[in-house]
Parts: C-alpha cells; sequence; structure tokens
C-alpha cells in the first residue's frame, strides 16, 4: 500500500515513502524507499557526502547506474527489516568506499574523463561487486527496462492491476453513482408507460438509461473503468 | 529513515498505460463490461416490454 510518492521526472531521482504494514513499528515509521539514477561520479560524491539515495523494491535494493551500464542489485531474500536494511546500507558503503578507492587509482576527474577512463573504471568496479558478491544480477543495464520494472512497481503499489482493477474506490463509487442515477428515469418511465397504458413499444426507449445503469453496476462491481480500458488510463483514487 | 516526511499530493495515483500486455487485458475488460451491460439492458427492457405488452 503505497501511501505517498514523489517523482521528480526530469532529473530522475525517484522517492518513494512507503508505510507497510507488515513492518511499520508505530504510525511515523516509513520505510524509506527511494530511487536514483545518477552517473558514476554522482554515485561516489553521494555517498561520500552521505546523501546517497537508492531504490527498494520487494526486498531488494537497485542502484541504477548510467554510466557503467551497471545495474546493481543488493538483495536479501529476507523480509524487508532493519537488520537487512542495514545491512544493505553497510554493502552500499562498501561498495562506495572501493568506488573511491577506484577512482584514485586511475586518476579521474570527471569534469574530464575520457569514456575509456569511466570504461576502465566500470569494469574494475563491476568486477569488485561480483568478487565480493555485492550484486545479484550484472546484467547491462537496460534503462528501458529499467524504466518498466519502476512503472509495474508503482502500478502494484497502487493497487493498478491490468484486465482486473483500474480505478480506486473514489472513482468506483462515482461510477455506482451514475448508475443510480439512471434507475430512477427507468423505474419512473416503465410506471408511466404502464399506468398510461400506452404502446409497450415505447419501454423500448428505456433501453439507454438501463445500459447505463448496468454499466455503473459492473464498473462498480470489477472495480474497472470500460472507457479507461478503452483510452489506455488508470484513475486509482 | 523512521521520522515521517511530509510531500506533495500523489503524482502517480493516476496515468496512462504504455504497456502493450496491459493495455490488451485492459481492452478486453472492457469490451466484457460494456457487453454485459448490453446484454443485461436489453434483457430487462425486453422483460419491461413482454410485461407492458401482455398485461
Amino acid at each position: 500500500m503505497l501511501d505517498e510518492i514523489l517523482v521528480i521526472k526530469e532529473s530522475l531521482p525517484i522517492f518513494y515513502y512507503n508505510r507497510d504494514p507488515d513492518i511499520a513499528l508505530s504510525e511515523d515509521w516509513y520505510i524509506l524507499q527511494s530511487g536514483f539514477f545518477v552517473a558514476l561520479s554522482q554515485f561516489a560524491n553521494e555517498m561520500s557526502d552521505d546523501k546517497l539515495k537508492y531504490i527498494v523494491l520487494e526486498n531488494k535494493l537497485y542502484a541504477l547506474d548510467e554510466v557503467s551500464d551497471i545495474l546493481l542489485i543488493f538483495g536479501d531474500k529476507e523480509k524487508m527489516s532493519q537488520e537487512v536494511v542495514n545491512k544493505l546500507q553497510s554493502n552500499l558503503k562498501k561498495a562506495s568506499n572501493y568506488l573511491n578507492y577506484l577512482i584514485e587509482k586511475h586518476n579521474v576527474d570527471f569534469l574530464y574523463a575520457s569514456q575509456l577512463q569511466m570504461n576502465d573504471l566500470a569494469k574494475d568496479f563491476g568486477e569488485y561487486l561480483k568478487t565480493e558478491e555485492l550484486v545479484e544480477d550484472d546484467t547491462p543495464f537496460d534503462p528501458q527496462a529499467s524504466r518498466s520494472m519502476m512503472q509495474k512497481f508503482i502500478f502494484k503499489s497502487i493497487g493498478y492491476k491490468p484486465g482486473q482493477c483500474n480505478i480506486g474506490p473514489a472513482e468506483r463509487m462515482k461510477r455506482l453513482l451514475m448508475g443510480m442515477s439512471m434507475l430512477p428515469f427507468v423505474i419512473g418511465g416503465a410506471l408511466t408507460i404502464m399506468f398510461l397504458g400506452a404502446n409497450a413499444f415505447w419501454m423500448l426507449t428505456l433501453i439507454l438509461p438501463l445500459i447505463m445503469t448496468f454499466m455503473g453496476i459492473y464498473q462498480y462491481y470489477f472495480k474497472f473503468c470500460a472507457v479507461n480500458g478503452l483510452t489506455k488510463k488508470y484513475q486509482m483514487q | 529513515m523512521s521520522k515521517q516526511i511530509s510531500l506533495p499530493k500523489p503524482e502517480l495515483i493516476e496515468g496512462e498505460i504504455n504497456f502493450p500486455e496491459m493495455i490488451k487485458q485492459d481492452f478486453r475488460k472492457a469490451i466484457l463490461i460494456i457487453s454485459l451491460s448490453m446484454i443485461s439492458g436489453l434483457l430487462v427492457t425486453g422483460a419491461l416490454f413482454a410485461l407492458a405488452y401482455f398485461i
């Protein structure tokens, strides 16, 4: 259950603050789920300043690096707890210290560093991470796949399920009310036709409000808006 | 880690979907709901018509 979310789209740091009922120790307890897409140099600088932002998705901590093409995954199969978070942070610190060491060793000046220097640095760093078993996955970083992963995580967090649920409680209620508001027209129309003894074919005029009533009821029941489904949208309010 | 932070209103509570497989699933469900509504509407209208016609 995602309580609050802040996305800074342009610069691409992504922060999630998620209060998970399974790990919530109190009402004030938030698990910081923050993500970053930064260059290797920023990774090191942020870490050294204790400002590093990272992302925790399903008990794994992801650090995505676009320069080195390395997707860092500091994972743990256990339920996320303070100990696991501490362990992940310690692993990140360890990796960062080594990265700083590598930067000094390769004498890299990030303002004037060549692509070759950056590649060497990234290669050494990647090997270190594998040797120390700090990463589980060293497949090349695919920005598109990462964005998809992030988007799917967001969908999951807010409750959107493709083909099952694309509207939240407020939107469901709105559709139910819209549907039910047509019901008086149907009942009134049917009674009028019956009592006036009008031609039975007049009953066919009630088909439209009836369809709208059923649309509202079904959308409420299925938690799914048909119009959103056709226009590729979701509204989870 | 454990402090509560005040944040702006959620931004991604609504938006557009850009995954073909999800769009396809949503499309099917939308068609199902529309079809069900049409059938239910037709049935009830038919029943009302029959009621008015035979009484």
